[in-house]
């Protein structure tokens, strides 16, 4: 018993941080409306920058920009402190003024693409700054010296301080909410924007200020705890961030007591779960933690309903416009013949390049068809993919099923898979969906993709996955001591035209225009006999089974699959490059592949300008949160748009002579 | 022979009971219409018919007993609607907005649809609709590019394009002109000629009156008559219903 308690106690340091972050995003979410999924990447920033300054110097944030700011040596508690809390300022500040105002009257998609846009850039400044494995230690600030509760019960007493300070700005928050005019505005204008705007406050203030506090607790826990935990890229950007949505779930993004209360109970739980796997044989060894947070948001929404109150604002969740499907032979032959001379002629780095383009067009079709056409979000779309990849791998390895038939097989159970993820958006939409699918993907990452039961031991190898092949005719990359043949780039190609084909249709046929009637309204299509229930559930199938080729392509590609290309920065980024590339057309998927990351877009930067190529993913970042700003259709749409235009131009200019002339035989008159 | 029934039909939200009881018939190739005064329950009425909202009671359409059945499958057995509100798809065209009614799903067609979409188009159903109100010319625009009239046409357009045997409306005449108003009274009356029964629900006396050819009035929630155009015009309880009504706006200086 006193283990547990023990364990219970012990985990009350990374408890305090996940109860902190809920209480940031309530923050947020009442002064703004805004769900801020890069709310931990923000505090992880503001921890490096003290930790950095206490090695004695201070990182800027921009490429390009010297590296750093040397001082003589560490700058002390005080100092790194003070110094680390006003980044956090300007940070909130910052993300505010240039990110989300400019997106206050945009869909609810926009912000959530927006926030996946700063988590991408942030943690790739980290990466940039820090290096790539470094993890940093940070001397302890909270007294560590151990506590003796009971006897037999010793424990640092760090994590119990950082527990309590918590617990203090939470009844703080509290009683500023219940008690004071600013409180009670801001829950007005929670509940209902314009009704405040009424009152005569500004809701950019208030969101502004909410901003900069959430960022200013963010950042504080992050350096209070920075000793304690492993500080790096995905600790505090996801795994303390995730429970901390559930907990601010519960809470209703308005409670402060019941969210810390629940985050608290979850970053305990979850220190329990060492000892429990320890204890008990069938136990899970992996994914028990992210599986926590995630049946808590499960719970928290599919059993208690929608918990986001929507502000009073008419719409929140409205998509870029779906442009009709145009796919001609000539759209479809021209860049294929070009991606094939394209591998044929130029050197193995540009075949790679082509070859990363034509896998990312794959999963933005998928991304296409799920947020495109069917209006439904998914922030774990590689998972799909991992869960077709690493059933490849079985099925060809050790079933000796061959070509054709195991991918097919093998993105018909991530079709299956897509389906159980579907099944939460029967009860709940946009943002919440996002929420959902986010802690989904991390758990399926942790549970199955991390786990040598499914994966087989990383040390031989891993999860192997044979060279394609059609009766005797290999056309895998790699075959005996020729790496790069480009004839599984042609391959590529083949798939991919098929897909494009089958997108393209999908959008012209029946089922295409139920789905996008479902999109548009779902009242009106059951009305008319549509079974929304099961149009939603053909956009999960099709995205995943989707989603779940690419899966065995980026197999077929190395020879291997592993847990690192399915991961949830990779789920975020297909996401992002969808969005950027143009979410609503097969077009848009192809422009998505090109700018992809590592993709041709970014090769033939990197061979043109060089060292800036490794800021691609900052770089991408920033394009994304500035397209999710200016362009809801991203870049085929602005091209489309600029056609369009000249079109326009062009027949204007045809008519005006003729104008003219008939001006002219009138004045002759 | 009625191809719509209910019996003791109840809507309840919370305490408030917005539907009480009503027992109601639509005859096969009748225009029915239903007038009360605003809050009513008119369009509450629709929403249990068409499986909206959870009604107790029993409602009976074409021999199914629908009462518990989803709303897409109500639609399904040719009962359509129109929202007062129009509910277009917005991101479809008008003929778009057409087909999406007028397609039957299956899975044989989701698979023929991705090899080979436009093959398998059935027009005429979609023409038929167009046709009757006359919004041929529009076909290739979005609703967002039309005018609220012709929205209208449109919504109606996409319900009679599910081919249905009852077509529900609510509110269609609100917003529109005297003249307008005809119109569409001739357009409906072409509806329930070309084999499509309608229910017609309104608040615009003058129009459900000369057009319908039997109505019930509630009010509150509850029936206070029903009978054919003559009948209802001589009724003591409808004229005290809408006579006092307009009483009432007189003395406080509404007109």
């Amino acid at each position: 018993m006193t283990d547990y308690v023990f364990y219970l106690l012990l985990g009350s340091g990374a408890a305090a941080i996940i109860a902190a972050f809920g209480l940031g995003l309530v923050i947020t979410y009442q002064g703004s409306g805004i769900v801020n999924f890069a709310y931990g990447g923000m505090a992880m920033w503001t921890a490096f920058v003290y930790a950095d300054l206490r090695a004695g110097s201070y990182p800027f944030p921009i490429p390009g920009l010297p590296a750093r700011y040397h001082f003589s040596g560490d700058v002390g508690f005080r100092w790194g402190f003070l110094l680390a809390m006003l980044t956090a300022v300007a940070l909130g500040l910052i993300v505010y003024l240039l990110v989300f105002r400019p997106l206050r009257k945009a869909p609810a998609l926009a912000r959530v693409v927006a926030s996946v846009g700063l988590v991408i850039l942030l943690m790739d400044l980290v990466r940039g700054r820090f290096g790539d494995t470094t993890v940093l230690r940070v001397p302890g600030i909270l007294p560590r010296d151990p506590v003796t509760i009971a006897s037999g019960l010793t424990i640092p007493r760090d994590g119990l301080w950082l527990a309590f300070i918590v617990l203090v700005m939470a009844a703080a928050l509290w009683a500023t909410l219940r008690f004071t005019r600013v409180g009670m505005i801001t829950r007005a204008a929670a509940e209902n924007e314009k009704g405040a705007v009424l009152l005569g406050f500004s809701p950019d203030l208030l969101a502004g200020a909410s901003f900069v506090i959430a960022s200013v607790v963010g950042g504080l826990v992050a350096i209070l705890a920075a000793p304690m935990i492993y500080l790096n890229t995905t600790v505090l950007t996801f795994a303390f961030l995730i429970p901390a949505v559930g907990a601010a779930l519960i809470g209703e993004f308005k409670k402060p007591l019941p969210t810390v209360a629940v985050g608290m109970a979850i970053g305990m739980i979850q220190s329990v779960f060492t000892k429990l796997q320890n204890d008990l044989t069938w136990f899970p060894k992996y994914g028990a933690r992210e599986g926590l947070p995630f049946l808590v948001i499960i719970v928290a929404m599919v059993v208690l309903g929608e918990r986001l109150p929507d502000r009073g604002s008419v719409d929140n969740w409205k998509l870029p416009e779906v442009p009709p499907a145009k796919m001609t032979p000539f759209t479809a032959l021209v860049p294929a013949a070009l991606a094939i001379a394209g591998l044929l002629f130029l050197g193995p780095l540009w075949r790679g390049a082509i070859m990363t383009t034509l896998i990312a067009i794959v999963f933005a079709l998928s991304l296409v068809v799920l947020t495109g056409f069917g209006g439904q979000t998914s922030l774990a779309q590689m998972a799909f993919a991992g869960v077709a990849g690493f059933t490849l791998s079985k099925l060809a390895v050790q079933w000796d099923i061959p070509f054709p038939i195991a991918p097919l097989l093998a993105a018909l159970v991530a079709t299956a898979f897509g389906l159980l993820v579907g099944l939460p958006a029967l009860r709940v939409r946009g943002t919440n969906l996002a929420i959902i699918t986010l802690a989904g993907g991390v758990t399926v990452g942790e549970f199955l993709f991390k786990n040598p039961d499914f994966i087989g031991d990383t040390k031989t190898g891993g999860a192997k996955v044979p060279n394609p092949k059609l009766g005797g005719w290999d056309f895998g990359l790699i075959l005996g001591n020729k790496s790069s043949r480009p004839i599984f780039g042609i391959f590529l190609v083949v798939v991919v035209l098929v897909l494009c084909v089958l997108v393209a249709n999908v959008r012209k046929s029946s089922t295409g225009r139920r789905m996008l009637a479902i999109r548009s309204n779902e009242r009106a299509a059951s009305a008319i006999g549509i079974n929304v229930a099961n149009g939603k559930m053909m956009v999960f199938a099709v995205s995943s089974f989707i989603a779940g080729i690419g899966g065995c392509l980026i197999g077929y590609r190395f020879g291997s699959v592993s847990d690192v290309s399915y991961g949830t920065v990779a789920s975020l980024a297909a996401l992002a490059v969808a969005y950027l590339g143009g979410i609503t057309s097969v077009s848009g998927a192809v422009a998505a592949g090109i700018v992809g990351s590592s993709g041709v877009a970014f090769y033939t930067m990197t061979r043109v300008i060089g060292s800036l190529g490794k800021w691609e993913f900052y770089i991408g970042g920033v394009l994304l949160i500035f397209t999710a700003i200016q362009n809801p259709e991203g870049i085929a749409g602005a091209i489309r748009a600029q056609t369009a235009e000249k079109k326009l131009k062009k027949a204007r200019k045809a008519a005006e002579p003729l104008a003219s002339t008939a001006a002219l035989a009138m004045d002759a008159k | 022979m009625s191809l719509l029934e209910t019996a003791g039909m109840t809507v309840t939200f919370g305490g408030l009971r917005a539907v009480n009881g009503v027992d109601f018939a639509v005859n096969e190739g009748s225009l029915v219409g239903l007038i009360g005064p605003n809050g009513a329950g008119k369009t509450t009425f629709i929403d249990g018919i068409t499986g909206f909202v959870p009604t107790t009671g029993r409602i009976v359409f074409d021999d199914h007993d629908i009462t518990h059945l989803p709303v897409h499958k109500r639609a399904s057995l040719g009962l359509g609607r129109t929202w007062q509100s129009l509910e277009l798809f917005d991101d479809l065209t008008v003929e778009e907005n057409l087909f999406v009614a007028a397609d039957k799903q299956t899975a044989k067609n989701f698979l023929l649809d991705i090899v080979a979409p436009s093959r398998r188009r059935d027009r005429t159903s979609v023409q038929l609709a167009m046709d009757v109100l006359g919004i041929g010319d529009l076909a290739t625009k979005k609703p967002n590019e039309i005018s609220q009239g012709q929205r209208k046409l449109v919504s109606a357009a996409r319900a009679l394009a599910t081919r249905p045997k009852l077509l529900c409306m609510d509110e269609p005449a609100a917003g529109l002109d005297t003249q307008e108003s005809m119109q569409l009274g001739r357009s409906l009356r072409d509806i329930v000629n070309s084999g499509t029964s309608v229910f017609l629900v309104d608040h615009d006396m003058g129009l459900v009156l000369t057009i319908c050819d039997y109505i019930y009035v509630i009010e509150f929630g509850s029936k206070i008559a029903e009978g054919t155009p003559a009948e209802i015009k001589r009724n003591p309880r409808v004229i005290e219903a809408y006579l006092g009504q307009s009483a009432r706006e007189n003395a406080t200086g509404v007109s």
